[in-house]
């Protein structure tokens, strides 16, 4: 699917520290980071112009609930896988506070990772989403940190 | 009564449609029954055109406000207005239409202009032959029920709104607790990366994995439905499986029998902690130098719940140095305040067994 061994992360977190941390985890796995993002504009404007293999969103952003939209703007538009971090996981999960538009689908991302993370959770979910993106199927299956949408999860299952 | 006393009856209050007789009023107890009653009532020919009220009695003219004469000889429409419900009006037309009886609760107008709500209870009035001779409409007024139901309604809807208000302020409480165990992880983190001498970063990495622990814990207490009941079940599964897998090694098994025990949030933080504690201890000493071994976790629940935690390591150092730890302090007064029996046996070289019971 892809000729490279490492992938272009774009991070969108609008929390300065929560952001530095993400850099230096994707970095020290050996992927790089294509652009990062504070605000649902600012995202939303990077991804106009952005080549990226995956992205972090964060769901609430400093501008609101935009996470959704940046979201979708990225996976739907730009055809970027993306997964989103979020305290409120029910949210995407339930979707019942939010109506369809979220329900089910995970708002079109390919994952969800809940809030608070651990170190070791996030170093995981990175390395199976390497593997799950540059050669899929994956071998193995998410590690408990990281929620796949059940369609992609479906999908990789009959590739497998 | 039979057909003959129902027929003079009707006869008789035919009588008193036009004129009315005042003596002949005195001498006839159903006539002086209708007039006294506090139910308003009305009776309408529907053999004279456009069925016109024929009768009302002084109940009805109290709750109308309207005399005698202004409604003698009208439809009974005139009482609907803009606020009548259509399908009501509708379906009191075909009860008429189809001479059947019907009960319905309608809004009607008073004379001066103002709305009440009434049970109507129409019926039709057959003579023995089967030919239709009245329609006799008995209206209660029950507009202080729909006045109950609105205020009820009203009071239901405050409520809503502010257990929506409530609702939003939880989630964001919890969305600030979560958001900010991360950041302090996140720092703990960011900060051991700069330090080079290894036991400073180990104890910087034994704090992050405290403050994991927690942030694990509040995770786990709002993705259940009451955010007040905690699973060490649940706990013990995604504990175990992060502190083994941060280790980085794949020669440590992992056996888990655990059994569902819920306890009170109020006790999750402090056994989330010693639980921690207890499985970082033993991924620390049991294992040493490229041991390889096993680590069992059991939760069993009865009357008390009884958390046993052991491995096949080397077991612990001896006590007299562990104490001084300050993991084994913390292990110590968690226990103390969760009232917990906290019991460890360790033997060279047959492993560590820890034993947590508290009461349930």
């Amino acid at each position: 699917m892809m000729d490279q061994r490492s992938l272009r992360v774009f991070l969108v977190e609008d929390e300065a520290i929560l952001l530095m941390q993400l850099e230096a985890l994707v970095t020290a796995a050996g992927h790089e980071v294509v652009a990062t993002a504070m605000s649902g504009e600012e995202a939303i404007r990077t991804a106009e112009t952005l080549d990226a293999d995956l992205a972090f969103v964060d769901l609430r952003l400093c501008d609101g609930e935009t996470g959704f939209r940046v979201g979708r703007c990225l996976a739907r538009d730009a055809g970027i896988p993306v997964i989103f971090v979020t305290a409120n996981d029910r949210r995407v999960l339930g979707g019942a506070e939010r109506g369809a538009e979220i329900d089910g689908s995970f708002g079109g991302a390919l994952g969800v990772i809940a809030k608070p993370y651990t170190l070791h959770g996030l170093q995981t979910a990175l390395a199976f989403l390497e593997e799950a993106l540059i050669a899929p199927p994956p071998s193995s299956a998410p590690p408990p940190g990281l929620l796949i949408a059940p369609h992609v999860a479906q999908r990789w299952r009959r590739a497998s | 009564m039979d057909n003959a006393d129902a027929s003079r009856l009707a006869e008789r209050t035919r009588a008193e449609f036009g004129e009315i007789d005042p003596l002949f009023g005195e001498i006839d107890p159903f006539s002086a029954i209708i007039r006294t009653t506090q139910l308003p009532m009305v009776v309408t020919d529907p053999r004279r055109h456009d069925n016109p009220i024929v009768f009302a009695n002084p109940a009805f003219l109290r709750m109308t406000g309207y005399e005698r004469f202004e409604v003698t000889g009208r439809n009974c429409r005139f009482l609907q207005g803009p606020g009548t419900c259509p399908k009501s009006i509708a379906r009191v037309r075909e009860a008429v239409r189809a001479e059947r009886s019907i009960e319905i609760d309608l809004l009607n107008y008073r004379k001066d202009g103002s709305t009440f709500y009434t049970a109507l209870h129409l019926n039709p009035v057959h003579a023995k032959s089967g030919t239709l001779q009245f329609y006799f409409a008995a209206q209660l007024d029950v507009t202080e029920r729909y006045r109950l139901i609105r205020e009820r309604e009203a009071e239901n809807e405050a409520l809503q709104e502010a257990l929506a208000v409530k609702t939003t302020l939880i989630h964001e409480i919890d969305h600030r607790v979560k958001n900010n165990l991360q950041m302090i992880a996140a720092m703990i983190v960011l900060q051991s990366q700069r330090i080079p001498d290894p036991s400073t970063r180990a104890s910087m990495l034994d704090t992050l994995q405290r403050v994991e622990a927690l942030g694990t814990v509040h995770r786990r207490l709002h993705q259940s439905e009451s955010a007040s009941r905690f699973d060490i079940a649940d706990f013990v599964r995604d504990l175990v499986a992060d502190l083994v897998g941060a280790t980085g090694r794949s020669d440590i098994r992992v056996e888990l029998d655990l059994a569902s025990a819920v306890i009170h949030a109020d006790k999750s933080v402090a056994v989330a902690l010693l639980l921690n504690e207890i499985v970082t201890n033993i991924l620390k000493h049991a294992f040493t130098e490229g041991r390889p071994g096993t680590i069992a976790v059991q939760v069993a629940a009865g009357s008390e719940i009884r958390i046993v935690v052991e491995d096949d390591g080397i077991g612990m150092p001896e006590a007299a140095e562990a104490r001084s730890t300050f993991g084994q302090s913390l292990m110590g007064t968690l226990a103390r305040q969760l009232g917990a029996r906290l019991t460890v046996a360790s033997a060279p070289r047959k492993g560590t067994r820890v034993e947590l019971i508290l009461s349930g």
